[in-house]
């Protein structure tokens, strides 16, 4: 079973940051524990302090920011919450379907997004939808409160840029405009994901054509990325030719940086990416043509 | 008490319970090894076949892989909690009906998460059903016989059995 | 498996450059990561662990390091051990020849493989590969620095 630890609650930010800072590398964040406590199983990391952030008043609030341009999700909001509340499959649908096929069931009820971004899983879903949103995290540590984007937090494969004596307090992510149709779609064959894809369409004032696109695609690479020169190539595309199946989609996996591991390899996952930017892009197109 | 256990009040299968548990005990060998409640089982101990499906204040989670300690002033209901002393649930019930098992390792997760889900969504579509089932595994029946538990169990639960 | 070939050029002569080799302290201070060098047997065989992080993990492998050689022109090691926390095996090999180069100088050609399984690959294959091939190109890169300022310039 697990090697022997404490458990300590925190019931605020603060008290957490004094703990990190005094248990050092024996402490460790204690979420869900989805990942966590699998990696004690294993035999990595002897951890003799757990730190539970869900003590901690407030880190599951989830709610519109006072500016209305966002939503604040805590770092304790589980996958579970983010695929039912009412609030982000309204605002945030796209997180709404990430969330609703993250793991299994038992995994979503008790992980969390924080969690998640923390232990900086290469297979894994929320990442990859959050990029298309431009989220920002936000970390609390001794000296105050920082905020980080997306991207510049997920440093690499299981490495976040959270401070040694810092806490993931809440997610920003900034509500994409009213017109925008997008998609998450994702394929593996194991536990975890393989490929994941997230795509945001906004449609020009016609809404026959792309005005932006945001496409990012996971689980591929070390960390989760948006495909730049792709989503400079969509601009101006027709939104029927990309229900229909946009051919320069299958290539998009080229510009990937793609790790051969036991999902596949760097080839084969290119071409995965391919495959499933192009069903992205379809789904989220359909989707926007039919908000017309 | 020693230093190294917390006090976890809890109330298992409608029984409330005090015990004393080290913080790293794990609820599955809590409830199988303290209590007794051998249903659920250790199968993969990684969170991926659901042999050890419990539900939490309702909520199914993979009790190989939650602490005891989650469970302190929290509802945890196993598959020997289902039946009353008269009866079966209904869903017990629908896979007896359809011969929804055949070693029975899987069937206690198994109908634990099918309980979750028809608490949750009693009119759960077919794709909603096995969308939800995806984290639950069985090597023997295919699943077409489970998935037709769940159908018998929806309609039983709809014609107003008890569940 | 991860492959290295590297050549580097040094302006020392070859018989300074294979003296400095046989300097194991130095040379292991190349290796990233590497402490508790021991010498159990001089020229033949020493121990040594190599210590790392994947993210929040910390990683440390005892290694038994085997060396064969052939004055004064080549080398080659085989260390082996296992991950202390899963158990898992961690093979590297490396050869390194010296030929006489430009101006008097040497030409180290260098040619390695590491190789990682078990858990520890299955778990992290892609973080594993990148690791195994950062810690043989600092090698490499550090091997150069040693050479580069003299023979008694210290390890990069």
């Amino acid at each position: 079973m697990l090697p022997p630890f404490e458990i300590h609650q925190p019931a605020t930010a603060a008290e957490a940051v004094a703990l990190r800072a005094q248990f050092g590398e024996a402490g460790a964040l204690y979420a869900g524990g989805s990942e966590l406590l699998l990696a004690m199983k294993e035999g990595l990391g002897g951890f003799e302090h757990l730190i539970d952030v869900k003590t901690i008043a407030g880190l599951a609030d989830l709610a519109l920011a006072p500016d209305g341009r966002a939503v604040t999700i805590g770092a304790a909001v589980t996958h579970r919450t983010l695929e039912r509340s009412a609030l982000i499959r309204q605002r945030l649908p796209l997180l709404a379907e990430m969330a609703r096929q993250v793991a299994n069931a038992r995994v979503r009820a008790v992980g969390t997004l924080g969690g998640n971004l923390c232990f900086a899983e290469p297979h894994s879903d929320p990442p990859t939808a959050l990029l298309v949103h431009g989220a920002r995290v936000v970390l609390a540590g001794a000296a105050g409160a920082r905020r980080l984007p997306l991207a510049d937090f997920l440093v690499g494969p299981y490495e976040s840029a959270l401070g040694p004596d810092e806490i993931l307090t809440h997610v920003d992510v900034p509500l994409p405009p009213p017109c925008a149709a997008g998609a998450y779609v994702k394929f593996g064959m194991h536990e975890r994901p393989t490929v994941g894809v997230a795509v945001l369409l906004v449609p020009d004032e016609r809404r026959a054509a792309v005005a932006e696109a945001r496409v990012a695609v996971g689980c591929v690479g070390p960390v989760a990325a948006r495909l730049p020169a792709l989503e400079s190539a969509l601009a101006g595309a027709r939104l029927g030719d990309l229900e229909a199946g946009w051919p320069q989609a299958a290539r998009a996996g080229e510009a990937l940086d793609a790790v051969s591991d036991l999902h596949g390899s760097a080839d084969y996952k290119r071409a995965m990416a391919g495959v499933f930017v192009g069903r992205a892009l379809a789904l989220a197109a359909r989707r926007a043509l039919e908000l017309t | 008490m020693s230093a190294r256990r917390i006090a976890l009040d809890t109330t298992v299968n409608g029984r409330a319970l005090s015990l004393s548990v080290e913080p790293e005990a794990l609820l599955l060998d809590v409830l199988r090894e303290r209590l007794g409640l051998t249903g659920s089982k250790r199968s993969c101990d990684v969170q991926v076949c659901g042999a050890c499906t419990v539900l939490l204040d309702g909520l199914p989670v993979s009790a190989c892989s939650v602490l005891a300690y989650e469970a302190r002033g929290r509802r945890v209901l196993t598959i020997e909690g289902l039946a009353s002393d008269e009866r079966l649930h209904p869903v017990q019930e629908a896979f007896l009906a359809t011969a929804g098992f055949q070693c029975g390792f899987c069937t206690p997760g198994m109908i634990m998460a099918v309980k979750a889900l028809l608490d949750d969504s009693p009119s759960a579509t077919p794709e909603e059903v096995r969308e939800h089932l995806r984290g639950n595994i069985c090597r023997c029946t295919g699943y077409a016989s489970i998935l037709a538990a769940v159908a018998v169990a929806q309609r039983a639960l709809a014609d107003g059995a008890a569940g | 498996m991860i492959e290295l070939r590297r050549v580097i050029d040094v302006a020392a002569q070859p018989e300074v450059v294979w003296r400095r080799l046989w300097d194991v302290p130095a040379l292991a201070r190349c290796i990233p990561g590497c402490e508790g060098v021991e010498t159990v047997e001089a020229e033949r065989r020493y121990r040594a662990t190599i210590r790392d992080r994947v993210g929040p993990f910390r990683i440390a492998i005892p290694l038994d390091v085997r060396v064969e050689s052939t004055p004064p022109a080549r080398l080659s090691l085989t260390a082996a051990g296992r991950d202390s926390a899963l158990g898992s095996p961690v093979t590297v090999t490396l050869a390194v020849s010296l030929t006489p180069g430009a101006g008097g100088g040497t030409r180290l050609t260098l040619a390695g493989q590491g190789d990682v399984g078990g858990k520890l690959a299955a778990l992290g294959q892609g973080v594993i590969d990148r690791k195994t091939r950062e810690i043989l190109d600092r090698f490499a890169g550090n091997l150069a620095g040693l050479f580069a300022d003299g023979p008694d310039a210290a390890a990069v």
